[in-house]
Order: structure tokens, then C-alpha cells, then sequence
């Protein structure tokens, strides 16, 4: 798992792993995550980004589009650390180009 | 939005299940010594046919079931399989093939796919063809390979799952190894658990402290090499843990396991516990089953612990461990899981633990023995 933060670069596109979807489910009322053995119920400020990591989009995108909606001071830092996460958890991955 | 709030809850405690298992047929070209199918078997003259399947999946659906693992037994050997998938996704409930592999092959694959499959689950019981025979009592490995190559050429996502025992826990290295041949990006060794047939082979099964020591470190060592390249989990073997493990969650609080008769479990080995009598899809709806049966509800909260667990800090945790190997142990199953090092029967797992002689008897599963 060490090499996660070195392979986030700004430019590097993300999409959801092979085998990952999200659905918004009418039950829970909210999205969820599912994927091969593991369901993961998103709250919005999670489902927002994840609607972003679309396979066109780069980090570096992501975060423009998330800093002109909010104002928030730790809006890069709090980015870095769920993409960082959700990667490493195989949720999403980087598109090889 | 704060960001900073980004936190994902991996199924929290709540009313709606997950996941619903179909164990579609008990039939098996595998007699593994640790089959996790309950200890009696349901004939193919009880298997329920494709449409009560297909009635349990919409009722899932709205009782909140997001994911579906078909499984048996080998749920290929089940007629109605493709039918079943198509409903689960029509739903869409991800859709998870439990598989030995024998069976499957790249037309099978694609039609499987076609109804909507998502991921394949692929058991390997060895690195090598003997010790995988030992442990499956029958001689598939090299079928069970091509499965695999098979699998790798459909472009789903693969698991492999392979259980540890004092039989091939020595070939951690090697199974890695083999799991990276083919390209396998989810790999889960379970430490075997003794709540059913298990129980019959523990002495066969069980390792020694030492070698589940040495297994440890070369997993440990293998899976910061591979990094992000292939996710491994190790599940850890209950009885040489000094707390027990919150067992599928907690008690109905996530899955419903369904066997191919219909009777339906909030865990696979839920029928060991002979004090509960488990209700039935053709006698009640999937609703009342989750929300009123009495033996789903019987170990829900904490209501039902005892001391132990009762004034213990870690009951909303571990929820006292698992309720089968409680009864299985102690003969009750509302008494802390004896794993725990807290339970007034914890010496009972201990004393399992010093056999350390192999026994000359193996019961296979699902035919006499010989």
C-alpha cells in the first residue's frame, strides 16, 4: 500500500475499479457503493466525489469543480485523503493511458 | 461540505440487510473436509424451483438487499442459475457466482454474463495437485485450474478463496504465487472456522501455533510486495484469537443465507444451533422472516447475553462472537463464543488447540467414507 500517495498525481484520471458501480438505493435512500464481497453505503459529501470520478476526469478536476461549489479551506487536503483511501480500499483506480 | 466529514460507513447496524446468499443446490463435485453447507445435506428432489427464486429476489429487493451470491453446493449444476441472475439484476442487486469452477467454461461464462453476472468467487483448496486432493477428496485441481484461466479470460472480477488448514497453510508463498499467475486481484485465505462439518475433521484441520505463525509472516511479507496489484485478505482462525470476532456482522444484522429447501439463516451455519427452528420462504414472506421470525430476532441486541458479555465494554463489538460456536462448545448458545479468553469454557478451545497428531480418519463431505 505504500505507493498510493506517489501514484495520486494531479493529472491522473480516475474511474471506479473494474467490478465497483454505485446505485442509489431507494430503500436507504441514499447511494451505495457495491462491488465483489463489500457493500459501502456513501454519505453525500462521498457520493459527490465519487460522481466525479467518472474515467475522464483528473484529480486535478476534481478538485476545481468540488473548490467552485464549496468554500472550504481543507476541501484539497480532505480530497487527497478520501481519493487516497478509496484507492487504496480498491474502489477506484487510476485509468493507465 | 466539509470534506473533512468524508467517512464512509462499511454496513453500519441497521434494519435493512445486505447481502442474501442462495445456496441454490447442495449438489458438489468437491467432499472438502471443511464444507460449510450445513451437517444435513437437502436432496435435489427438495431443491426449490427457479420461480420461488425468483419471488425471494423481489421480495430481497424491497426489503433492501443490495448484492446476491449465488452459491451452493456448485450452483452451475442448478438448472434455473441463469434465471436467477437475470432477476437479481433486473433489480439490480450485484451478483456474485460462488463457485468451485468445475463446470464453468468460456460459453458458460458468457451466457452467465449475458444474464447479468457481475463477480465470480473461485475456491482453491492448494497449490498442488495431492495436497488439493487430501483436502477435496477428489482429484479436480487441474479442472479447478482451467476454471481459473477461464475465469481470467471473461474479464470479471475474480476472488479466490482458499481456506487454511494445517494442510496447506505451508503453501501461502505458493498459493500468492499461483493467485498472481492468473491475475487475480482479490485473494482471500480463511483461516478454516469449526462451527460445522469442520468440526467433524478439527483434529485433521487444526495447525499448530507455529506453522499458523510462519503462514502469517509470509503472507504479511508477500502482501506489502504486491501493494495495490492484488488485495489479500487473511481471515483469522477463531480459535487462536484471544477475542471473538463479530460473527457475519452480528446476528441478523446483514446477510440472509437461504438453503436450497428454503430455509432461511442469518448465517451458513445457523442450523447447528438445534435449540433454534428457522423459518422457511414457503411458509412466510422474506419480510416477516427478517423483521418478526423469532429466530432471527433471538440474539438481536443484547437483551439475550449473559456474563461475560452482559457488563462487558466490548458486547456492541463483538457482539459475545459467534452464537454456533457457543452452542457447539458449551451446549448453549446465548454463552460468550469460547474463543474469548473472558468465557468460563475458554479451555475447552485451548484444549483443541494442543492435538497436534494428525487423525487417520477424514470425513469427506457428501459420500460415505471409506
Amino acid at each position: 500500500m505504500t505507493d498510493s500517495l506517489d501514484s495520486l498525481q494531479k493529472d491522473s484520471i480516475l474511474t471506479l475499479s473494474s467490478g465497483v458501480r454505485m446505485k442509489y438505493d431507494e430503500v436507504r435512500e441514499c447511494n451505495m457503493l457495491l462491488m465483489p464481497e463489500c457493500v459501502v453505503k456513501l454519505n453525500n459529501s462521498a457520493s459527490e466525489v465519487l460522481d466525479l470520478v467518472d474515467g475522464k476526469r483528473s484529480v486535478a478536476q476534481i478538485y476545481a469543480e468540488l473548490a467552485s461549489l464549496y468554500e472550504d479551506e481543507t476541501l484539497h487536503k480532505d480530497l487527497a485523503e478520501f481519493l487516497t483511501d478509496a484507492l487504496v480500499r480498491g474502489w477506484i483506480e487510476i485509468v493507465q493511458s | 461540505m466539509r470534506l473533512s466529514k468524508v467517512k464512509t460507513e462499511i454496513k453500519p447496524k441497521i434494519e435493512y440487510p445486505y447481502t442474501l446468499t442462495l445456496e441454490l443446490t447442495h449438489r458438489c463435485p468437491l467432499h472438502c473436509l471443511y464444507c460449510s453447507n450445513p451437517l444435513e445435506l437437502v436432496n435435489k428432489e427438495n431443491e426449490l424451483p427457479p420461480e420461488i427464486w425468483l419471488s425471494v429476489i423481489e421480495q430481497a429487493a424491497k426489503l433492501g438487499i443490495v448484492e446476491c451470491n449465488l452459491s451452493g453446493g456448485e450452483p452451475l449444476s442448478y438448472k434455473g442459475l441463469d434465471s436467477v441472475i437475470e432477476k437479481a439484476r433486473s433489480k439490480d442487486i450485484f451478483t456474485n457466482l460462488i463457485t468451485s469452477g468445475v463446470g464453468l467454461t468460456d460459453r458458460r461464462v458468457a451466457q452467465l454474463v449475458s444474464c447479468g453476472l457481475e463477480s465470480i468467487q473461485m475456491s482453491l483448496q492448494s497449490a498442488n495437485v495431492e495436497t488439493a486432493q487430501i483436502i477435496a477428496g477428489t482429484d479436480l485441481h487441474a479442472a479447478k485450474l482451467q476454471a481459473l484461466e477461464t475465469a481470467k479470460r471473461s474479464n470479471l472480477p475474480v476472488t479466490l478463496n482458499v481456506v487454511l488448514s494445517r494442510h496447506n497453510l505451508d503453501q501461502v508463498g505458493e498459493i500468492i504465487e499461483l493467485a498472481k499467475t492468473f491475475g487475480i486481484r482479490r485473494l482471500e485465505l480463511a483461516n478454516a472456522q469449526y462451527y460445522g462439518f469442520a468440526l467433524s475433521n478439527i483434529n485433521d484441520l487444526m495447525p499448530t501455533v507455529e506453522q499458523m505463525k510462519r503462514a502469517l509472516a509470509v503472507y504479511e511479507q508477500k502482501k506489502s510486495q504486491l501493494g495495490r496489484t492484488m488485495q489479500i485478505s487473511w481471515v483469522i482462525a477463531d480459535y487462536l484469537e484471544a477475542s471473538p470476532k463479530a460473527c457475519m456482522g452480528g446476528w441478523a444484522r446483514q446477510h440472509i443465507i437461504i438453503t436450497p429447501e428454503g430455509t432461511a439463516l442469518p448465517c451458513h451455519a445457523a442450523q447447528s444451533i438445534k435449540t433454534l427452528s428457522f423459518p422457511n420462504i414457503g411458509e412466510h414472506s422474506l419480510d416477516f422472516i427478517w423483521k418478526e421470525s423469532p429466530a432471527f430476532n433471538f440474539f438481536r441486541g443484547n437483551e439475550w447475553m449473559q456474563e461475560p458479555c452482559r457488563s462487558c465494554d466490548k458486547r456492541e463489538l463483538d457482539y459475545g462472537g459467534c452464537r454456533c460456536q457457543a452452542f457447539l462448545i458449551t451446549g448453549d448458545a446465548s454463552q460468550a463464543d469460547p474463543v474469548c479468553s473472558l468465557s468460563p469454557h475458554h479451555h475447552m478451545v485451548q484444549s483443541s488447540l494442543n492435538v497436534s497428531i494428525p487423525t487417520q480418519e477424514r470425513l469427506y463431505r457428501g459420500r460415505v467414507n471409506t
